[in-house]
């Protein structure tokens, strides 16, 4: 009974509220000023304000009728969080090491791991698209990344 | 009338001679590639290729930027249908109904009929530039701040009301946007907003990170969930070229969108991405299958693809006759202006007249060689869909990172993208609606600003809103509309309920 109230439309609302509210009380720090001479925090108040209201209207009605029933947490939902904590690795990566090695590894995983291609086209496939993203990027468009690991090791720092 | 045709002419001879018909060649194809990379819109491939047009004459150099404007304006269509990923605001609208179509395997029919929407609309444009310019901009010169906000308030009301889902929660995806586009500097007093002490966030958020991570990445994510075995083969690839009868149904729709985007692209303010919501809104509420839209109703682009192009080329009014861009894009193609050595403004139309008049034409040509281009390539485009999902969706996010990072060249929207793109995942789980807030970020510091100095302007008292004839017209027309929707709402569902009896009792 209590799963059934709390779908994840309705737990949607309680979040949304929840960001609201935090921004009502962000909003408050500032100098909210007058409808005469408006300042910094009046426009937020009221828009924490509507996000607020407009979220608690949408809690009575639950998930809609277009939604997915039982959308809670399955395999999928494991799925989805790998890739964006992969996501996260190669950002931490690029950082410092660059454009390509990261870019490799990335690409393989989400080709490998979750979309189960086979190994040899998910090696070929990764190595192409790095190569292609290299060459439009860094010799292409000459973007400034940080210094690649792999190619200042082939090519010397450009 | 005659002196007009003179100084079109003029401006033709100048425009058709071989070297500046292969400029404009060259600005579309090149336009076209690069707004085709994710993270790369038009605001983006124009600001990488402006500066190369300085190197021309004057008229060469504008040929050539009137080429890269509408290469790179479909390029970002290009992506939002095949890929689900905007290039910029004014193809979000797109997204919802071409990608769609392209899941359905009919990636080259929206394709076409976004290639001749946007040519059809761009003729409107152009002749309503041609004609009207002048007069036009007599009028466009009395927007002030409330006209402003009241224009811009009502897109997004639009853009809430027009998602599926329900109307609380699509005004709380769009309060949403808003306050994010709080965040960074107030824009009166210039205080620090929701920054807690971050450098990156003073500047405020990117509109690229937040598009790219909502609907590039959260799409990716949401998609990855629903398909626990991974991501999944794409479809059946169908027809590349419109049809005679595709072409029919969406014909109204694309001359109504090409009527409301060049009437709402001259006001200022106005631009392609409020031109595409309002398109989008009112074919969805004039059709009879509302419910088709959203799931890949084929008005559902032609609208919003020709309201955008026509407001892209009706907001070259104001830019020539006032000096005043609508939006970034035209904000660019005023900087460009200049670094031709042009100052856009009154002046321009009386003091250089054969350089406004080339302009018209490289644009009208450009329009053409868009459609030319375009039309043999959608084949092209559409190979690269029959690349398995599970290998092209991991190369797109890639390419979205290394093009955001290329915003600020640091990885800071790399992570923006990443959180817009778990937000974007949970709203979808969640039943909320991540267009109105995309939306509402882009339109909200317009509205702020503009609803402030109204404010100021009146002492504080809001019935200035209504008071002003421009803005109060504005808003008799939206109540108007708003009135018909909902006795037009009422109709159906009497109509419903009846033939629900109906059935019941035989």
């Amino acid at each position: 009974m209590l799963y059934k109230k709390l779908d994840p439309g309705r737990l949607g609302s309680l979040a949304a509220m929840a960001i609201g509210l935090f921004f009502l009380l962000q909003a408050l720090k500032l100098n909210i000023g007058t409808l005469s001479n408006p300042g910094a925090g009046l426009w937020p108040l009221v828009l924490s304000a509507v996000l607020i209201v407009s979220s608690a209207s949408s809690l009575r009605r639950g998930n809609d009728a277009q939604e997915e029933e039982g959308e809670g947490l399955a395999i999928g939902t494991w799925h989805a969080v790998l890739g964006a904590a992969s996501i996260a690795l190669f950002i931490l990566m690029f950082e410092h090491m660059g454009l390509t090695v990261p870019s490799f590894l990335l690409l393989l995983f989400w080709m490998r791991a979750l979309g189960k291609e086979q190994w040899r086209s998910s090696v070929v496939a990764a190595l192409a698209f790095t190569v292609f993203s290299v060459v439009v990027f860094v010799w292409g468009i000459d973007a400034p990344f940080p210094d690649d690991v792999l190619l200042t090791r082939v090519w010397g720092n450009p | 009338m005659e002196a007009l045709f003179q100084s079109m002419a003029g401006g033709f001879g100048a425009a058709l001679s071989p070297e500046n018909l292969l400029l404009c060649f060259v600005g579309v194809l090149i336009g076209n590639m690069i707004g085709v990379l994710p993270g790369l819109g038009p605001t983006a491939t124009l600001a990488l290729l402006l500066p190369f047009t300085s190197t021309l004459p004057p008229a060469s150099g504008l040929i050539l930027m009137a080429g890269i404007f509408y290469g790179a304006m479909y390029g970002g269509s290009i992506t939002s249908i095949l890929l689900g990923l905007p290039g910029e605001a004014a193809s979000v609208v797109t997204t919802f109904d071409g990608h769609q179509m392209a899941k359905q395997g009919r990636g080259g029919v929206a394709l076409g009929i976004s290639a001749i929407g946007s040519f059809v609309a761009g003729t409107v444009a152009l002749l309503g530039l041609n004609f009207l310019a002048p007069t036009l901009g007599r009028f466009a010169v009395r927007f002030g701040p409330p006209e402003y906000a009241v224009l811009t308030a009502l897109g997004i009301v639009m853009v809430a009301y027009m998602g599926n889902r329900s109307l609380g929660k699509g005004i709380a995806s769009a309060a949403f946007g808003l306050l994010l586009a709080v965040i960074g500097q107030d824009p009166v007093t210039g205080e620090k907003r929701f920054t807690f002490g971050s450098i990156e966030l003073l500047g405020g958020l990117d509109f690229v990170a937040i598009a790219m991570g909502v609907f590039g990445v959260g799409e990716i994510l949401y998609n990855l969930e629903r398909r626990s075995k991974g991501l999944d083969a794409s479809t059946v690839i169908g027809r590349i070229w419109p049809s005679m009868a595709d072409f029919l149904k969406a014909r109204w729709a694309i001359a109504r969108g090409s009527v409301v985007g060049f009437l709402i692209g001259i006001l200022p303010g106005g631009g392609a991405i409020l031109a595409s919501v309002t398109a989008y809104t009112l074919e969805k509420r004039i059709s009879r299958k509302p419910e088709s839209f959203g799931k890949g109703a084929i008005e559902g682009v032609a609208a919003p693809e020709s309201a955008n192009n026509a407001a892209a080329g009706a907001a070259f009014i104001p830019l020539l006759t006032l000096g005043i861009p609508a939006d970034s894009v035209m904000a660019l193609m005023f900087g460009a202006l200049m670094l031709n050595g042009i100052t856009p403004g009154p002046q321009l139309i009386s003091m250089h007249p054969e350089l406004f008049w080339s302009v018209v034409a490289s644009m009208y040509i450009g329009n053409v060689i868009l459609l030319l281009l375009n039309l043999p390539l959608v084949g092209l485009f559409i190979q690269l869909l029959r690349i398995r999902s599970t290998f092209l969706m991991p190369f797109a996010i890639l390419i979205t990172l290394i093009g955001v990072y290329s915003i600020s060249n640091d990885g800071f929207n790399m992570w923006i993208v990443l959180l817009f793109g778990a937000i974007g995942y949970l709203m979808r789980k969640t039943g909320f609606d991540p267009g109105p807030m995309v939306i509402a970020f882009v339109l909200g510091q317009i509205l702020e600003r503009s609803f402030r100095q109204s404010l100021l302007m009146s002492g504080g008292d809001l019935a200035v809103f209504a008071l002003r004839p421009i803005s109060g017209t504005i808003l008799v027309l939206a109540l108007a509309a708003a009135g018909l929707i909902v006795v037009q709402g009422r109709r159906r569902k009497r109509r419903q309920a009846a033939e629900e009896r109906d059935l019941d009792m035989k």
